[in-house]
Parts: structure tokens; C-alpha cells; sequence
């Protein structure tokens, strides 16, 4: 039965009824927000991918999206170069939210060519196991064989062979703008005190920074990212550094053994890998040796290297000054180009473009001669995107990898 | 109301009818807010067709051609649009069982 006082106790209920609604509300409130907050994120990364395909697509030439009206989301990428590799940034924002990531890009699809000699030399020559995959430009259409310790000569073949009547093709303009001084006025120099055990890293979303070393030795410190090390005289990479990503400028530089990581490495007048040492991809070796003076690449016993390995500069005269000579026993996924010659022991899987072969046993040396090795181009990763050596015309470009 | 020396009688009637009234109005005002709360905008049902619209991109950069082709959704109405020789740009409208459409604009390489 209805008594007094029940408006004190309607009150009481609306009391309860309006607490209960309003922490409903907030409640409710707070996880619209957080749902708004992951919808509105994962959007954004969709929309990043999407920029990054977009950048690939249009060969890296425009540089804005056309506007997305359903999410309002605006969307743009800048192209720089780190060494000679193209980075891409992509941002994609919305109001106040913007997402950007950064991507090393490389230009698609790998050549076909295993051998490419240029005329200058004698036939090919070969003695040992030899298997060549792959379509092979020399200057006279044979292989032929010689017999060396009198070990059984095997050739196998796959592709085809067409003359060669002229020199190499001309190397990517982008390996000698590297040597050019202009390229350090943007970067921004690093303290020059040389902490050991001390970590360096630069996000790729900065300006490279320089580093001028005073010493030569590389011992016990991390550099990872946007880095640039020069060093005066030499540089000397020992197994305790840790480098990933970085340029190195020297005019010898020296890996030490068992060093392992991920550099571009610019010298003009030696590169010297000890044994055991993984360069992984995407590296680069590249000698500019453009005086008389003799220049090498020697890589030494059961090394990897992956990414590409150059040495240009120097005129037809002085082949014999400028060699790169690689050890057995190793691996190379990589396309080679030499401008000098060329002694190879292990494998390759890549394109090798040089001037002359030569091959030095403990008992004799020879003349454009392989022995023992496999060359094969057909073998590399379908994700494996080579650093371009030539100056072909636009092709499509791949994803390297993702940078931070 | 309370009578203490006679200025109001107690008056069960009215006042229980005034109660009543403000507990409906409180409650009208909570429901309208229960229904504003519980929209179609936050159910679960709306993050799930936002996140499968969102899945399609990833789906499709992996393999394109075989949800054009060869699975018949007919809640899927997808629309290619070649911008170059490597570069597609896709249009999906995904219908969900609520009859709500999301439209996602996105670029994919073509191999």
C-alpha cells in the first residue's frame, strides 16, 4: 500500500536511476573513445601500406595521393637516398594523428646475365667443375677448357651465349656520386668523442649523421641507422663492433674476422674482408680508384657477402692494377663488377660483369681462367631486389626493407 | 507530505501519482540514453565488418586474383581500377548482415 513520504522515496530512486545512467554512460563513453582510437590507428596503417604500394607503383615520381574522401585521410611520400639505395617515407594523417614509416626500395628485376667479359681479353678459359646457369655475354662464343693438375675438366652450361663485341656497359651513376663531397653538407656531424661500449643510433626519419673518426679502429660500440663514418686514413672494423645499416667512408677500410652485420662501404684504394666474415644484405663494396696508383677488393676465405661488390675507375691501361680477388670456400649472393680483374674461388649467385678473369694457384697464375666454381643466376630469393649496377631505364622497384 | 500542526493534510493519491511520474520520467530519460549508448555504431558487429573490410587489403596483397575470381561472396562488391601497368586501385563495399555497407579505397601492386 501506497504511504506517505513516497515522494522521498521517488527521489531516492531517481537518485539511483540517474548514478546507475551515468556511469552507463561514462562507461560507454570511455570505450567508444578506445574503439575510435583502434579503428581510427588501424586505418591509418592500412592506409601507410597502401601509401607504400602507391609510391612503388608510380615508379616514385608523384608525390601526393589522391584524396580519400570516405575516411578523410591524407596521404604523401618523400624520396631520399641513403648510399646507393632510395628510402621512402611514407605519412598518412588524419586531423592531429599522423603515421609515417620509412623503406629502403631498390629497383626490379634482376638481370639474367651470369658472365659478362668484355672484349678486350682472350677467350674464356676453364678447368675444374664449372657450372654456369644463366645467359653469358663473352667475347668469343666458346668456353674452353684447359687442363690444369691434370684434374677432369666439367662444364654444364644452362642458357645461352652471344658475343660480346664491346666493353663493359657503364656503371650506375649513383656509385660515383658517392665519392662526390657535396653529399655530407646535409647530413649533421656526431659529437666526435669516442665512448666505447656506447650505443649510436639515428632513425632514418632524420638527417644522416656524420661521424669523423679520428682513429682507426672500430671496436665495441653499436651504430645502427642513418650513420655515416668517415675516416681519414683507414677504417678497421673489428668482430666487437656491431653496424647496421651505416655507410662507411675510407680510403682502405678492413674488416676483421668473424665481423658481422650490414654496411655500405665506400674506399679508394682498398677493401680487405679477413676470413669469416657475413656481410648481410643489402651490403655494398665499392672501390673508385681513378689514379695509377693499384687498388684491390680481397675477400678472404669463407666470407658471405650479399648485395653487390664494384670496383671502377680506372682505365683499360691499367687492368692489372686493380683486382678484386675473392677466397674459396665463400658465398657470394651478389652481382659483381670490375672494371680491372677478377679471380674468383667460391660461388656466386648473381651477375658478373668485369674486364678479365685471372686465376692464381700455388703453382702458376693464368689468364681469364675460372676453376671450380658455380655461378648461377637463377638462384637468389624471389624477394632478393639487387642493387642495380647499370644505368637501365626505369623498371619497376621492390622493397628492400622496412627501416626505423 | 508531512503534517506536523495541520497546514497540509497527508494525501496518499497525489502524492503517489507525482512519484510515479517522476520515476517514468527518469525512466523515459534512461532509456532514450540506453538507446543512444547501445547504436548500431558500438556494437560488436560494426568493429567486426570494419576489421574484415580491413583484413581484404592484406588479403588482397597476398592473392588478388583468387578473390576476384573464384569466391563468389555476395556480400563482397569489389572494383579494380588500373592506374598503370603495375598499379591497381581497389574499391570494396562489404555488406554486412545488418545491412550496413563499408567502402575501403586502397592501392596494390600488380605483379
Amino acid at each position: 500500500m501506497l504511504k506517505a513520504h513516497s515522494l522521498l522515496y521517488a527521489i531516492y530512486i531517481c537518485l539511483i536511476i540517474s548514478i546507475i545512467c551515468g556511469g552507463i554512460l561514462y562507461y560507454f563513453n570511455l570505450y567508444n573513445q578506445l574503439n575510435n582510437y583502434y579503428n581510427r590507428y588501424e586505418d591509418l596503417y592500412v592506409h601507410n601500406y597502401s601509401t607504400v604500394n602507391y609510391a612503388i607503383g608510380v615508379d616514385l615520381v608523384n608525390e601526393d595521393l589522391p584524396e580519400n574522401i570516405e575516411n578523410n585521410i591524407k596521404g604523401n611520400f618523400t624520396v631520399s637516398s641513403f648510399g646507393v639505395l632510395q628510402l621512402i617515407i611514407a605519412n598518412s594523417s588524419i586531423e592531429t594523428d599522423t603515421i609515417s614509416s620509412a623503406h629502403l626500395v631498390g629497383e626490379l628485376p634482376s638481370s639474367d646475365t651470369a658472365i659478362f667479359l668484355s672484349s678486350i681479353s682472350k677467350p674464356l678459359l676453364y678447368s675444374g667443375k664449372v657450372e654456369i646457369v644463366g645467359n653469358n655475354r663473352l667475347p668469343f662464343v666458346e668456353i674452353i677448357g684447359k687442363v690444369i693438375d691434370s684434374k677432369k675438366n666439367e662444364l654444364k652450361l644452362v642458357g645461352s651465349t652471344f658475343l660480346n663485341e664491346g666493353g663493359l656497359p657503364s656503371l650506375n651513376r649513383e656509385f660515383i656520386k658517392m665519392y662526390d663531397d657535396s653529399n655530407f653538407k646535409n647530413a649533421m656531424s656526431l659529437s666526435n668523442d669516442l665512448n666505447e661500449d656506447s650505443i649510436y643510433f639515428n632513425s632514418f626519419f632524420n638527417q644522416p649523421s656524420i661521424k669523423e673518426l679520428t682513429k682507426p679502429g672500430v671496436q665495441n660500440i653499436v651504430y645502427k641507422g642513418n650513420i655515416i663514418l668517415r675516416g681519414k686514413d683507414s677504417l678497421v672494423v673489428k668482430k666487437s663492433a656491431i653496424l647496421k645499416d651505416v655507410i662507411l667512408f675510407a680510403p682502405r677500410i678492413i674488416f676483421e674476422e668473424g665481423f658481422s652485420g650490414n654496411v655500405q662501404a665506400y674506399a679508394t684504394s682498398e677493401i680487405l674482408i679477413k676470413k669469416n666474415v657475413n656481410l648481410n644484405y643489402p651490403s655494398v663494396l665499392c672501390v673508385y680508384n681513378s689514379t695509377k696508383n693499384e687498388s684491390s677488393i680481397i675477400i678472404q676465405e669463407n666470407c658471405t657477402v650479399s648485395g653487390a661488390i664494384v670496383l671502377f675507375g680506372n682505365e683499360l691501361d691499367d687492368i692489372e692494377k686493380n683486382k678484386i680477388m675473392v677466397d674459396s670456400s665463400g658465398f657470394l649472393e651478389a652481382d659483381i663488377y670490375c672494371t680491372g680483374a677478377l679471380m674468383l674461388k667460391s660461388n656466386v649467385y648473381g651477375s658478373i660483369y668485369t674486364n678479365r678473369f685471372y686465376y692464381r694457384s700455388s703453382s702458376s697464375s693464368y689468364d681469364n681462367l675460372i676453376s671450380d666454381i658455380k655461378i648461377n643466376v637463377k638462384k637468389r630469393p624471389s624477394y632478393f631486389v639487387p642493387i642495380q649496377l647499370l644505368n637501365k631505364s626505369k623498371s619497376r622497384y621492390g622493397i628492400i626493407k622496412r627501416v626505423f | 507530505m508531512v503534517s506536523s500542526k495541520g497546514f497540509f493534510r497527508a494525501n496518499s493519491i497525489l502524492e503517489s501519482m507525482i512519484a510515479l511520474t517522476i520515476i517514468s520520467v527518469c525512466l523515459y530519460i534512461a532509456i532514450l540514453i540506453f538507446a543512444q549508448v547501445f547504436s548500431i555504431k558500438t556494437s560488436a558487429k560494426y568493429y567486426t565488418s570494419r576489421s574484415s573490410v580491413n583484413e581484404l587489403f592484406y588479403l588482397f596483397d597476398l592473392k588478388s586474383d583468387s578473390l576476384v575470381f573464384e569466391n563468389y561472396n555476395a556480400n563482397l562488391k569489389i572494383e579494380e581500377n588500373f592506374l598503370n601497368n603495375s598499379l591497381k586501385e581497389i574499391t570494396v563495399e562489404y555488406t554486412d548482415s545488418t545491412k550496413n555497407t563499408y567502402k575501403k579505397v586502397f592501392y596494390i601492386i600488380k605483379e
